[in-house]
């Protein structure tokens, strides 16, 4: 009967912890990490009697998580990939939702600006429109900048994740090395089922925020590893991440591991989570995106003033700078020898700007450029002075102010256009500057009162200039003389005095019948002038070409300047302004789809791992509460046993006692 | 498979949001009338778009252009006309000079040339609606002509103090059109009736005038009023055939920007009817979505037990 009573009670003592598990399960049913667990029973060591065996009861082998290490792997790669993707798309539609707004968009400030040019060509001598023209020109400035403002933003929310993820990752690592600690401790025997599950738990939090790998030792600790096997954590040992100012970009952040060696970049290994998806999103869209935005802000204000300067404003002045000009920046390492020093940036060819970074390096004996995107070298013309920079990809580089010498370090990023829309500014303010009319204008020659001396039908009309290498700058002060020699058969040109020299050439070849409309070429000082000369004059007739003064009403400078926006100014003259940021937007809203579509896919793979996990682990209550039922019946047929060793007892007392 | 307690509560919510999340950007296209809400609804459109935008706009632009350049060149076709009418009348003045060898009328004669003559002038210094000149070329706010001196029998002297410059107004893609004659050409430079050379058409009639008064009229100045009257009738047509290509080429321009305005819209648009049967399907979707949610909350062996 003690053996009936021993057996009852090692069921009792069963049955009351499969109960308590069954509690334990049930209250941890909306616990993150946990595994269900379950009593695991063994029969007791039989007992010998004589040849029989005879059972003693149950045994409590151990109480047991329900846990498979794969699925559990399985979860923390796809969260990893899920949040770096998530972290990637919530970033991207910040700037998705911004470029193709009809309203905050590039595309209407563009527009209007380009429409006040057209009524400026419209309407040359009202002022009204020229003040719209500016005040355009300084919308369309400020928009570019907004825009620039919003990609700051959005590089700032991502500076805030990385530093957010960080310290994140920083108190996880904390964590799992003090589990680690407190698991080893444990020594042989029952494993801490719930530290286990809590240390689990840890690891795909972690991995939300970088990619991790683990290797368990035999004490039960778990070494963490991430990027290319950087030791996050080593038994109870956690090493700390911190964030430090990329070496040449100031905006930017780089990750390092404070090691033994005492700090080591490891941004390039990282992959994965909330760190992968902000560093993919900077590369693949931020940068990107502030470089072709950029891009067209060069382009508009390289062109414009080019054009601009070459015509007359109200005041008889030559057109000024429409825009300041922004120009390429360049980043220092903190290596270089002189810290003081840096190149001379430039445009030179805007068509040929890409959206690239470059790197300047000084190889010891030479310079050296390499396009940081592609890492090929790439061709630099020209000798590197001020007077003859190194003319690549669109960009003049003097690296006279370096005087970099033998066994000197300098390496220097640039950035072609990356701050080009947030430099854009205005560089006029008073609308009599606009330079509306051509600088200058040809006519027929006439007596003091305007009336014609010429006999013949010849003309002269649209006439040019391009005064970009000009050694004496205009105004002409005078006239340049055209004379026609009918027995020469040409023009003799004179005029139109000091300071300038002589028009080159002196003589014009012109027969009527073969030369009639062909476009003639003068230079004057590095001051080419074109003009056109038709019909057939007669000798002695003269052609006069003069300073456009008084111009009011004339729009040929306008009308050029309106013509920019129908120009391929960018990609090698394939793109206009508002094509390449079209183009832009079209990269951005590409590479967010892809992404949206990636996220999704990636979003479901999570679902399925954690599914397949659950359905190991998870807790199912209804399941909870069928082992309640059948544990509480085996519980109380254990406690019918020790009511039935007692009966058992009792009669047996009874016996004795008669 | 077995399933968790949690994996049915996360499945059910999901199904939930997803729901939700569809219905509100069809909430948000029927709102905003846009199929394409942001680049990445259809990234190859929003680019596309832009471009057939900035096009769009251009053209409305030349429309804004071709009212200017009219507007201008309707003031000198009216202006023209006015000048023809002058001259008409100088042409019969002179035709009636030559037959009436009445020197009594010379005085009546004289006064009314002189008066064409100061009328021809205000037509040649005629503003448009900015004050600027309209025959002074391109400087529009220099006064084109000056007469200085004459009196009875003395001639006088006309001086033409704008330039030559011609306004090229852009009214297409690739096409421009000038949107005025200079004073130059027409008042300076126009052939004397011999064919010789250039008078202005001012000296033309006060020699008329002049001659009217000492008595001196030959068919000269007949011959040179008849050259005058024929060299604006020219300037005068070739407004009129600007007109016409600008009025043509108004046309063309509208249909162009109907035709890019519908396939803007095509791109960007939201197909109303679509989007409204759409959002039947989603609601009816969320809202089992709900139902199967409170259904799945209420099954629980607990409650047996």
């Amino acid at each position: 009967m003690s053996d009936l009573l021993g057996i009852a009670t090692s069921g009792l003592m069963a049955f009351q912890r499969a109960l308590s598990t069954t509690g334990h399960n049930i209250s941890n049913v909306d616990t993150p990490g946990f595994s269900r667990q379950r009593v695991s029973m063994s029969t007791r060591m039989p007992q010998q009697t004589g040849s029989n065996y005879l059972g003693t009861g149950v045994d409590i082998a151990g109480v047991e998580r329900i846990y498979d290490a794969y699925k559990v792997e399985q979860v923390r790669v796809h969260t990893s990939l899920s949040k770096e993707l998530e972290t990637y798309y919530d970033l991207a539609a910040q700037i998705d939702n911004l470029v193709a707004d009809p309203e905050a968009g590039l595309a209407p400030a563009l527009q209007d600006f380009f429409g006040s040019v057209q009524d400026v060509s419209d309407n040359p001598s009202s002022v009204a429109a020229r003040q719209v023209m500016i005040s355009n020109g300084e919308s369309l400035a400020g928009r570019f900048q907004s825009l620039n403002d919003r990609l700051d933003d959005a590089q700032e929310s991502a500076n805030r994740q990385l530093y957010y993820g960080v310290a994140e990752i920083n108190s996880l690592s904390q964590s799992i090395a003090e589990l680690n600690r407190a698991i080893a401790s444990t020594g042989s025997g029952g494993k801490p089922n719930d530290l286990l599950d809590e240390r689990d738990h840890l690891i795909e939090r972690l991995s939300e925020y970088v990619s991790v790998s683990t290797v368990e030792q035999d004490n039960g600790a778990v070494n963490v590893f991430i990027g290319k096997g950087q030791s996050l954590v080593l038994g109870d040992k956690a090493n700390t991440l911190s964030l430090r100012t990329n070496e040449y970009l100031p905006y930017h952040s780089e990750i390092v591991i404070d090691d033994s060696t005492g700090g080591t970049n490891i941004t390039p290994y990282l992959s994965g989570g909330v760190i992968g998806g902000v560093y993919d999103f900077q590369e693949e869209i931020l940068e990107p995106t502030r470089s072709a935005l950029g891009r067209v802000a060069a382009g508009l204000s390289e062109s414009f003033n080019a054009q601009h300067r070459d015509g007359l404003d109200l005041n008889n002045n030559l057109g000024g700078d429409f825009f300041q000009s922004p120009s390429p920046i360049s980043f220092g390492s903190a290596a270089n020898t002189n810290q003081t020093v840096a190149p001379t940036l430039g445009y030179s060819d805007v068509s040929k700007l890409t959206t690239d970074d470059y790197m300047l390096i000084w190889d010891g004996a030479a310079w050296q450029l390499t396009n940081t995107r592609t890492n090929q070298a790439v061709a630099m013309t020209g000798t590197g002075t001020d007077a003859d920079p190194f003319i690549a990809d669109g960009m003049s580089i003097s690296v006279q102010p370096i005087a970099a010498a033998a066994g000197d370090t300098y390496r220097f990023m640039l950035r072609p256009t990356a701050h080009a829309a947030r430099d854009i500014e205005m560089a006029i303010a008073d609308p009599e500057d606009i330079a509306a009319a051509g600088a200058l204008r040809v006519s027929e020659a006439t007596d003091v009162f305007g009336a014609p001396v010429n006999t013949g039908t010849g003309t002269i009309s649209d006439v040019s200039m391009d005064d970009d290498n000009a050694t004496v700058p205009l105004p002409l002060g005078g006239d340049i003389v055209l004379t026609y020699d009918s027995v020469a058969m040409g023009f003799n040109l004179a005029g139109p005095g000091a300071p300038h020299g002589a028009p080159a050439p002196a003589f014009i070849p012109y027969d009527p019948v073969t030369d009639d409309g062909q476009v003639q070429t003068v230079n004057l000082d590095g001051i080419d002038i074109s003009f056109r000369l038709g019909g057939t004059p007669q000798n002695g007739d003269q052609f006069l070409i003069s300073d456009n003064l008084d111009a009011v009403s004339d729009n040929e400078n306008a009308a050029r300047l309106a013509q920019l926006e129908t120009t391929g100014i960018l990609n090698n003259g394939a793109s206009t302004l508002q094509s390449a940021y079209a183009q832009m937007v079209g990269d951005v809203g590409a590479k967010t789809r892809q992404t949206e579509i990636n996220a999704k896919a990636e979003a479901t793979l999570l679902d399925q791992a954690i599914a397949a996990r659950e359905s190991v682990s998870g807790v199912n209550l209804d399941e909870e509460a069928a082992n309640l039922i059948e544990f509480q019946q085996a519980y109380e047929a254990n406690a019918k046993l020790i009511a039935t060793a007692q009966a058992l007892f009792d009669a047996l007392l009874n016996a004795i006692g008669r | 498979m077995r399933v968790s307690t949690n994996l049915i509560q996360r499945d059910s919510l999901k199904s939930l949001q997803r729901q939700q999340s569809e219905l509100h950007k069809i909430e948000m296209q029927l709102s905003t009338g846009r199929r394409m809400l942001t680049a990445s609804d259809d990234p190859t459109g929003a680019a596309l778009s832009l471009e057939i935008g900035k096009t769009l706009e251009i053209y409305k632009q030349y429309q804004t252009n071709i009212s200017q350049a009219k507007s201008r060149l309707q003031l000198e076709e009216t202006t023209l006309a006015n000048v023809e009418n002058v001259l008409q009348r100088a042409r019969e003045l002179s035709v009636q000079a030559n037959n009436d060898a009445l020197s009594s009328g010379a005085q009546g004669l004289s006064a009314e040339l002189r008066e064409l003559v100061d009328e021809l002038l205000g037509l040649a210094n005629t503003q448009d609606a900015n004050g600027d000149y309209l025959f002074s070329g391109n400087t529009g706010h220099t006064k084109p002509f000056d007469k200085a001196g004459g009196g009875w029998g003395v001639p006088a002297t006309f001086t033409y103090n704008g330039d030559q410059g011609e306004r090229e107004i852009q009214i297409s893609s690739g096409r421009s059109i000038a949107d005025s004659h200079s004073g130059y050409d027409v008042f300076m430079k126009v052939p004397n009736g011999a064919g010789t050379g250039y008078q202005s058409i001012f000296k033309t009639l006060d020699d008329f005038a002049v001659a009217v008064e000492n008595d001196t009229v030959s068919g000269a100045d007949i011959d040179n009023i008849d050259a005058a009257l024929e060299s604006v009738l020219e300037k005068h047509a070739d407004v009129g055939a600007r007109l016409n290509a600008i009025e043509s080429q108004e046309f063309a321009n509208g249909d162009y920007i109907l035709f890019m305005e519908q396939a803007v819209s095509d791109i960007r648009d939201l197909d109303f009817a679509d989007a409204v049967s759409q959002l039947e399907v989603r609601m009816a979707g969320l809202d089992a979505a709900q139902k199967t949610y409170v259904k799945l909350q209420g099954l629980s062996l607990f409650n047996y037990i």
